[in-house]
């Protein structure tokens, strides 16, 4: 007991190690907090950023679609044969790494994402054809086709 | 040898040493978790860190590329076959014979040539047609004379009927020697030369065909409806030269320059008769190309000739399928 009383070195070890488990449990959560809001607000900026050149790319895909659709319908008007004009719009299925939905009404397309919650409008000019308003669809592939009977441009997933 | 055995004593009690040590980290693993887990959270983050920068690359690289489907080439091709064909018939009815099976044949012979051509591209492009859907019409010329311009008089002393009981007419165009025009202003040129639609239903339109008595060298076409006062449509600068009035084309043209008239030549109503009324001096030719089952004037040449072709194209990626029937009818209003 003596003996042990006289030896100081444990002593010091097992402060050194709780001083030095305490000041390195203190540093590593002012890390992992600091860098999980960054994280947190960096992924919302990319998947905005992301969202909107969706939103433009799909805005000028309508635009194309237009532009055939006007050129089949005048043709349409003097041969009375309708025309195709199927349109298929390559976007990608996540956006860093979330799911995200699309919608579309009067030259508006809405873009969002529910974790985290981002939502972005691109607006475009208005098309000769009138394009169908339409329900939420899935990011992803999404095709723009003119339906002649309605003189109407849809987009469909 | 004592000191060899010394040196073994020493290390065995080293080994028990160590023995002991590892009994005691093995007993208090607990301590190394908080760095783990930390380490593992670092790198969760890391990584996320290295895909969003990753999302974002590719983003802007997505931004600053050409992501729409082959729209314009489809359109240029249609184009380019509208055009081919327009061509070839006009061709047909001038210089040919105006014969269908011509045509026909012709178009026939453009449609490998367009499937080639898009295959070059790696796309699908098609040309066809039905032999029924190429409709004859007949065309009409008041021709020069010798070489000249021919005076419109020859066929009629004030007024004369270039075309009756008309169908569907295309490209309508007079050639007039500028010089032989009245000089007037606009206001006061409905007692000139021009050139009258009419159709049972609708008011008259009249073209009025003059020289500007405001401008030197300068041809201009007013339009009065139903005889009221004429209205300055458009007109152009000449030499002295033959003016080319496209009626159908919206369009004057000289050998040195051309005006696009934004206002229509041609009236809004699809006329049952074409007449030339107040001729006095005036001297050029006409040509039309008119649809079966009308009656035209004696002085003018008729000739058999295509009036219209109607062919499907169809453009095909693996984005965009575009089909349409186009009726072509060269020079139509």
């Amino acid at each position: 007991m003596r003996r042990l009383r006289a030896d100081r070195r444990a002593v010091s070890v097992t402060v050194g190690y709780i001083l030095m488990l305490s000041v390195a449990a203190l540093l590593l959560g002012v890390v992992l907090t600091g860098a999980g809001g960054l994280m947190e607000t960096q992924s919302q900026q990319v998947i905005s950023d992301e969202l909107t050149v969706v939103g433009n790319q799909l805005a000028s895909n309508i635009h194309e679609a237009d532009r055939l659709a006007v050129v089949g319908a005048a043709d349409a008007e003097s041969s009375g044969d309708e025309p195709t004009v199927e349109l298929t719009v390559r976007l990608p299925q996540q956006v860093a790494g979330t799911g995200y939905l699309v919608e579309i009404d009067r030259e508006t397309i809405v873009l969002s994402t529910s974790n985290p919650d981002v939502e972005v409008t691109v607006r475009y000019p208005e098309t000769d054809t009138t394009l169908a308003s339409t329900d939420r669809v899935a990011g992803g592939d999404l095709r723009i086709v003119y339906d002649a009977d309605d003189d109407q441009l849809e987009v469909r997933s | 040898m004592q000191y060899l055995i010394n040196i073994k004593r020493r290390l065995g009690s080293g080994r028990s040493r160590l023995a002991e040590i590892k009994t005691a980290s093995t007993s208090r693993t607990e301590r190394a978790q908080l760095l783990l887990i930390t380490a593992l959270a670092l790198a969760v983050i890391l990584v996320t860190v290295a895909l969003l920068l990753n999302a974002a690359i590719f983003t802007e690289n997505v931004a600053t590329r050409d992501t729409t489907a082959d729209g314009p080439e489809a359109i240029e091709l249609r184009g380019e076959v509208v055009q081919g064909i327009s061509e070839l018939i006009e061709t047909e009815n001038h210089e040919g014979s105006g014969s269908l099976t011509a045509v026909e044949e012709d178009i026939d012979a453009m449609a490998p040539m367009v499937d080639r051509e898009r295959a070059r591209e790696g796309t699908v492009g098609t040309l066809s047609h039905d032999p029924n859907d190429i409709e004859s019409g007949t065309l009409l010329r008041y021709n020069e004379t010798d070489g000249d311009a021919r005076a419109f008089s020859e066929a009629g002393s004030n007024n004369w009927t270039l075309v009756d009981d008309l169908g569907s007419a295309r490209a309508f165009t007079v050639a007039i020697e500028p010089n032989r025009l009245n000089a007037t202003t606009a206001e006061s040129s409905g007692d000139v030369f021009g050139i009258r639609f009419s159709n049972a239903t609708e008011d008259d339109e009249t073209l009025h065909i003059y020289e500007d008595d405001n401008k030197e060298n300068h041809l201009a076409v007013a339009r009065a409806v139903d005889g009221e006062t004429p209205e300055r449509l458009c007109g152009i600068e000449h030499g002295g030269a033959s003016v080319d009035i496209d009626i159908t084309g919206d369009r004057l043209s000289t050998d040195e320059s051309v005006v696009d008239c934004h206002r229509s030549l041609w009236p809004d109503y699809d006329p049952d008769r074409i007449e030339f009324v107040n001729i006095d001096e005036e001297e050029g030719t006409a040509s039309v190309t008119v649809d079966e089952g009308t009656d035209w004037a004696a002085a003018v040449t008729d000739t058999e000739a295509v009036y219209s072709a109607t062919v499907d194209i169809s453009y095909q990626t693996t984005d965009l399928t575009f089909e349409t029937t186009a009726r072509i009818a060269p020079g139509e209003p």
